[in-house]
């Protein structure tokens, strides 16, 4: 149920928010995005109010013992559908049609529209998906954090620098970004300093621009002269 | 002493050996043609020389410096100017404000005299502007300082390169097909526009140049080159006559005029 | 056309010194001084990103260092406001370049992403050094400022202090866009490649538009902190690194008019929605997403268009027919 609301969301937000600015540069969405985060979460305000809400734990407080360390239930619900959704989305964007037209359209989107793709609604796709998929992330992490408007700012900025860090555009890529800097800001928060623990991901994604800024998976881009 | 010199550069790009051991040399004064069909190499090579390249192996010589490794920038205070083969002006900036940025490298007004419009910077900026109308009275461009690049027809845009690269003050020109997007007109009167930079403003030139007619008239030497290697070079004629020159160019006898 | 634009900025500054009499709250005194620091940190993003094209977002944190800065040594070391006004902008300005060094290589939404690194890890900074920032406390009692004769302490007075100051940001900007430094940026904004081959030094006109826009950053950075007296690392947050994005979109990017003109805008329309009670932010994040897809070029631009269209009736500038 609520990723059918995710994706009505990401249906408005194209209608919205990225369709009207008609190829504008980067900033311009950046800002208009932005923009529509503001509106998004103020109706949220709106319809919830600011303070934070519990979530029912699925589990209750029961902790599972594996090899002599204690995890949370949760966690390992979200490392199972992690694991689930990395495979579907590998199958949708490297075997199916639409997947690979999706791709297409990323790489060269004169050329897609040329050769029929439909890319209007492809792009209301593409937002569909990436909505639905924050929100599951958001259903997911619930129960660990509080619920509240502002869960989603700090892990979308590290989501980005997880696209960053494994390569822009490589599904793998994205995927291993996000646990490598799962890995270091809980280490770090245990043997550095919690106090700084978001500083990591940022220092990572500083580290990274400096010595491999096309990222783990990524191609060297040539200017053509 | 030769203007410009190429020793056995060679340029790998992944494993794809785009130039392989090419030696040639640009005369000092002379204007020199670089030719070969698609692919050949041209515009590696003249990236090469410009500095937008460098070579995976092998020496550019300006002069006696070795300038292999020079970054761009640093050639252009050198002497070396260039224009595109697609054409790169900066579209938001106005004709004449395109042509300024060129004096940029032979001006150096810093942020403090900028700041306090000092009378050194406004001496500066007022010799720049008549250094760059002059470049464009060159190409005959000077009407249309005001305009925006994407106000102009592609003919023109291309003199406004030109007229840019001009205005670095440079000693070697490098041409990349300038004649794309003319029309016969304008082509006759870039042939008589590379003489008079030639001769009146003793630029030593090279020309990327695919259309044949301009090339064989214009320049007095000529570098062949085919997948990264020089097979040809000399004079028009002797070109025209090499066999295998002929044999890239296979099938198109009306195309090197033969 | 030409000719008005010299004597404008002059007009503009006496229309606006008679600002703060039309008002008598001291609420909307705030509001017009926080319209001047936001058009100055408004005119450094237009310095890196109008000029230069260098999609930075670490505008808020250097607006917080300078604030940092001048509040620090004014209150621990009772450093006099002027000096403070001195020091901020430097300070800010060689953060500036600390962020701008490292990064010059990276391309379009790395560099973004660097810089948006660079102003969390200020603000976790702020936010953790208790010693030096005092944490989430911030710092108290910053002086107003005291030009001898008298004392800056209400936001109407300080409103003409703010004005100078932009104005004299203006003046700078406005000098740097039409030298060999200005044209240059331009130039590396809209083709590097080209003007790295006609001799452009690329690293010098980053590393320059880096400074200059933290510096001016800064010093509106120490311009809010001598005003409010108060600081602490929340105000300074990555929201107010977006909004003077907005500002400078909407306004225009192609000029520090626009720049100036977006912040008025922006910093005005909260309270231009304050009637509509819990509803403005929802109108606002919709108005501000209007006028970046039916505004491309900001308001600066539908004016420009404005004026074409009123002087129609002349044909069009007319290019060479082939």
């Amino acid at each position: 149920m609520v990723l059918v609301g995710a994706a009505v969301i990401g249906v408005i937000f194209e209608r919205i928010a990225y369709r009207p600015l008609k190829g504008a540069d980067g900033p311009t969405y950046f800002a208009a995005t932005l923009a529509a985060a503001v509106v998004i979460r103020n109706i949220g305000l709106k319809i919830w109010g600011p303070y934070a809400l519990p979530f029912q734990e699925p589990f209750g407080l029961n902790m599972i013992t594996l090899g002599g360390v204690r995890i949370r239930p949760q966690d390992l619900l979200i490392v199972a559908v992690v694991i689930v959704l990395s495979l579907l989305l590998y199958f949708f964007f490297y075997r199916t049609r639409t997947g690979k037209i999706m791709r297409a359209m990323s790489q060269d989107r004169p050329t897609a529209q040329l050769l029929g793709v439909r890319v209007l609604s492809m792009g209301t796709l593409t937002f569909i998906m990436a909505s639905m998929m924050g929100a599951l992330a958001g259903v997911l992490v619930a129960p660990i954090y509080f619920v509240s408007l502002d869960m989603g700012f700090t892990l979308g900025l590290k989501a980005f620098i997880a696209t960053i860090i494994g390569a822009w555009g490589s599904l793998p890529g994205a995927i291993i970004g996000g646990l490598i800097i799962g890995v270091v800001e809980t280490f770090g928060a245990v043997y550095i300093s919690s106090v700084y623990k978001d500083v990591f991901a940022f220092a990572l994604l500083i580290v990274f621009l400096i010595i491999r800024p096309q990222g783990i998976f990524g191609e060297k881009i040539a200017d053509k002269v | 002493m030769n203007t410009l010199e190429l020793k056995g550069i060679t340029k790998l790009f992944g494993g794809l050996a785009a130039v392989s051991s090419l030696d040639f040399t640009v005369a000092r004064g002379e204007i020199h043609g670089l030719i070969g069909p698609n692919g050949s190499g041209k515009s590696t090579t003249l990236n090469l020389i410009s500095g937008q390249y460098i070579p995976t192996s092998g020496q550019i010589l300006l002069g006696d410096r070795d300038i292999s490794r020079v970054p761009p920038a640093e050639r252009t205070v050198m002497g070396i100017a260039r224009t595109f083969q697609n054409i790169r002006l900066f579209r938001r900036l106005t004709v004449l404000d395109n042509v300024m940025v060129s004096r940029y490298c032979r001006t150096g007004s810093g942020i403090l005299p900028v700041f306090l419009r000092l009378r050194s910077e406004r001496r500066e900026e007022a010799q720049a502007r008549e250094a760059a109308l002059e470049a464009l009275r060159v190409v005959d461009m000077q009407t249309r300082a005001e305009a925006l690049p994407g106000d102009l027809p592609y003919g023109q845009q291309r003199l406004v390169e030109i007229a840019r690269a001009l205005a670095t003050d440079p000693q070697v020109l490098l041409l990349d097909e300038p004649a794309a997007g003319m029309n016969p007109t304008e082509k006759r009167e870039l042939r008589m526009l590379i003489a008079r930079l030639n001769q009146d403003h003793h630029l030593t030139i090279l020309l990327v140049e695919h259309d044949m007619d301009l090339v064989m008239t214009a320049c007095g030497r000529l570098t062949v080159l085919n997948f990264g290697a020089k097979i040809g070079e000399g004079t028009a004629d002797e070109v025209r006559a090499n066999p295998d020159v002929i044999e890239a160019y296979l099938g198109s006898e009306e195309a090197i005029g033969a | 056309m030409k000719t008005y634009k010299k004597w404008l900025p002059w007009v503009g500054m006496a229309a606006a010194c008679a600002l703060p009499f039309l008002f008598t709250s001291s609420y909307m005194h705030q509001i017009l001084n926080m319209m001047l620091i936001n058009g100055i940190i408004t005119i450094g993003l237009y310095v890196i990103f109008g000029l230069t094209g260098i999609f930075s977002v670490a505008q808020a944190a250097f607006w917080g260092i300078g604030a940092y800065t001048a509040a620090l040594l004014a209150t621990r070391l009772g450093v006099p406001w002027y000096v403070c006004f001195l020091a901020a902008p430097v300070v800010a300005g060689l953060f500036g370049i600390l962020l701008g060094a490292p990064t010059l290589r990276l391309k379009t939404h790395y560099l973004t992403m660097a810089t948006i690194a660079f102003a969390e890890v200020v603000r976790q900074v702020e936010v953790n050094w208790m010693g030096l920032t005092n944490g989430p406390n911030g710092i108290r009692n910053i002086p107003a400022p005291d030009l001898g004769f008298i004392v800056l302490n209400t936001p109407q007075k300080y409103f003409f202090l703010g004005l100078l100051m932009l104005g004299l940001v203006v003046l700078l900007a406005n000098r740097l866009r039409s030298s060999r430094l200005g044209r240059a940026m331009e130039a590396v904004r809209d083709d590097e490649l080209a003007a790295e081959a006609m001799g452009v030094k690329l690293v010098w006109v980053k590393i320059l538009a880096f400074a200059l826009s933290a510096a001016f950053a800064g010093l509106a950075g120490a311009m809010y902190a001598h005003l409010i007296g108060y600081i602490s690392p929340d105000v300074f947050h990555m929201e107010v690194a977006i909004q003077v994005l907005a500002m400078l979109l909407i306004g225009g990017r192609a000029s520090p008019y626009g720049a100036i003109l977006g912040a008025a805008v922006i910093t005005v329309l909260p309270e231009l929605l304050r009637g509509l009670q819990d509803w403005w932010a929802i109108i606002y994040g919709l108005i501000v997403l209007a006028i970046l897809a039916f505004a491309p070029k900001g308001f600066l631009g539908l004016i420009q268009q404005l004026g074409a269209r009123l002087s129609a009736g002349r044909p069009a500038k007319g290019g060479v027919a082939e």
